[in-house]
């Protein structure tokens, strides 16, 4: 191997190193590594706050009878993070309602339409339409 | 390290499938008159395949065997041609290097959040939820935004599901892959006056200065960029090599294919389809025959979207009706101007925004002036007054508050347009080196 050659490796390696670091590839292999992609989304998406995926995820895993989709109303100004949980072979549920981000006395609209809180964690509920 | 790995397979299995159909070795040996690239016939393959990826989203298709067939078919090609395919590698091993490790990073980038931004999670996840489940096009009644086109959402949904763990985000690692394929096909445009060293460097800044991770968040802009990028390079290509393509008609059937993918891409794909057919009629230089023969498939094409549409959700929807009360408005002139002020000012803005542009804009002006390039391709002209026109046209008759919809809207349709550009910045660099 004569020294162009090795000087042009050299500079590839320097090169592709460059781009790890740019992109902070170092770091983000790091976080894979070290936390699952649930941890990993639950921490960007929020549990109660922004998108609600982990209040909306322990609603699904909790509350059996609850249809996998479902209305939900965010008020944090992100969209919610049904679309994770969506199901196309079920029809939407209409005795349940998911209200994330919402203060106690906002919900008086909702109880006016039939709905009372049935579960709450902060300032998420859980509402399900009286019988 | 299991999603490392994952993710690596997911690249390198992308590598693999998008040797199908068209095989470089065998496409070479067919084709050798005319010269194209290993880049190239990557490009035409994605254009190929993402039309039968909208074929087949009509129907229910199991995507996992539709991922074996087409990776075992396109494995079989290469294993035939192993030692052209060796030698390539070896040949190009800085750049497959350069073009894996770009990759990387930037599935990295997504891969540590994971998170989806607003129109991804708001919409479009919903419809790439029904693919992944198995479901097909009629199913698509239900998800919010229904009329909105799916193409996207299919992909997504595709390589999400042929991924080794499933996560969401790996059907989104395909728009790194079409955008950083896009970025490297530019290195056989460059002049062979610049040393690898200089046109990897170009690449990385060309691809770092169009990248916003924002729009990797469930956007589908990067695979408008994409068809836009396409449509440009081989609109070019083909008026380079006019004398090859004079009795043939590869360029209109290729033009439709990319145009197709705009049209079933987002909304405004259908404005841009035509928009785009229209240049094509006026720059492409054809015979009368030829250029009939386009009219009549790009209509068709159109025709059946609108079928489609209808048959199967009973309307052809966007966001606004065409004929509304702002047409009127804007007979008002001061309410005019302000409205033109405020597009005019978020352009800027998203011109700074997007700081390709910049690069974009002084290519323009280096060209203009130092070659005669953009005199022998009037259509980067055409082009760029057509589609700065829809965007104004658009936003004057939209009855949405525009203090509210302008800056958030405008700059991805700048950014989208960018893929179009690009190429310049590459017939730039080359007339000051020549």
């Amino acid at each position: 191997m004569n020294k162009k050659n090795i000087i042009d490796k050299v500079y590839l390696i320097i090169f592709l190193i460059f781009i790890f670091y740019t992109f902070g590839a170092f770091e983000n292999t790091y976080i894979i590594l070290k936390n699952n992609y649930e941890s990993r989304v639950l921490k960007s998406s929020g549990y109660c706050e922004k998108q609600g995926y982990g209040f909306i995820k322990k609603i699904f895993d909790t509350f059996k009878d609850v249809k996998q989709n479902l209305t939900v109303y965010n008020n944090s100004g992100f969209p919610s993070a049904m679309g994770y949980f969506y199901d196309f072979r079920q029809n939407y549920e209409v005795n349940y309602l998911i209200l994330l981000n919402f203060e106690e006395n906002n919900l008086a609209e909702f109880t006016k339409k039939n709905f009372s809180k049935i579960y709450q964690e902060g300032q998420c509920y859980l509402l399900k339409k009286n019988d | 390290m299991i999603e490392i790995l994952s993710i690596i397979l997911s690249i390198l299995s992308l590598v693999i499938f998008l040797n199908f159909p068209l095989n470089f070795y065998y496409f070479k040996k067919q084709y050798l008159n005319l010269k194209l690239g290993y880049a190239d016939s990557l490009l035409l393959n994605l254009i190929i395949v993402i039309n039968l990826f909208l074929l087949f989203s009509f129907f229910k298709v199991n995507l996992n065997y539709l991922f074996l067939i087409a990776t075992t078919l396109s494995l079989s090609l290469i294993i035939i041609n192993y030692k052209n395919f060796l030698f390539l590698l070896k040949k190009n091993i800085s750049i497959s290097l350069v073009f894996f490790v770009f990759i990387y990073s930037m599935s990295s980038v997504i891969a540590k959040t994971s998170f989806l931004e607003w129109d991804g999670l708001g919409h479009w996840i919903f419809k790439a939820q029904v693919y992944f489940q198995g479901g097909e096009y009629k199913d698509l009644k239900n998800v919010p935004q229904n009329y909105y086109p799916h193409l996207g959402s299919y992909i997504w949904a595709f390589f999400w599901k042929n991924s080794y763990l499933q996560y969401e985000y790996f059907g989104r690692i395909f728009f790194i892959f079409i955008f950083v394929t896009s970025i490297f096909s530019l290195i056989s445009k460059l002049s062979n006056k610049f040393s690898l060293t200089e046109k990897l460097l170009v690449l990385f800044i060309i691809g770092f200065l169009s990248i916003n991770f924002y729009l990797f968040g469930g956007y589908q802009e990067y695979l408008i960029f994409f068809s836009f990028f396409c449509y440009s390079y081989f609109k070019l290509y083909f008026s380079e090599n006019i004398y090859l393509f004079k009795k043939s008609f590869i360029p209109e059937f290729l033009i439709i294919l990319i145009l197709n993918i705009l049209l079933w891409t987002k909304q405004e794909g259908f404005f841009y389809f035509i928009l785009l057919s229209f240049v094509f009629l006026l720059h492409g230089k054809r015979n009368s025959i030829q250029k009939f023969l386009f009219f009549s498939v790009s209509l068709s094409f159109l025709l059946i979207f609108v079928f489609i549409k209808i048959y199967y959700f009973g309307y052809l929807s966007f966001n606004e009706k065409i004929i509304n009360n702002e047409i009127l408005n804007n007979l008002n002139l001061f309410h005019l101007f302000e409205k033109i002020f405020l597009i005019t000012k978020y352009f800027l803005i998203s011109f700074i925004k997007y700081p390709i542009w910049m690069v974009i804009i002084l290519s323009f002006f280096i060209l203009r002036y130092k070659s005669d390039f953009l005199n022998l391709n009037k259509f980067f002209y055409t082009f760029l007054f057509l589609s700065f026109s829809l965007v104004f046209a658009v936003f004057l008759h939209t009855t949405i508050n525009l203090e509210f919809l302008v800056p958030i809207t405008l700059n991805r349709i700048v950014f989208a347009i960018s893929g179009f550009y690009i190429i310049l910045v590459v017939a730039a660099l080359n007339s000051i080196k020549k």
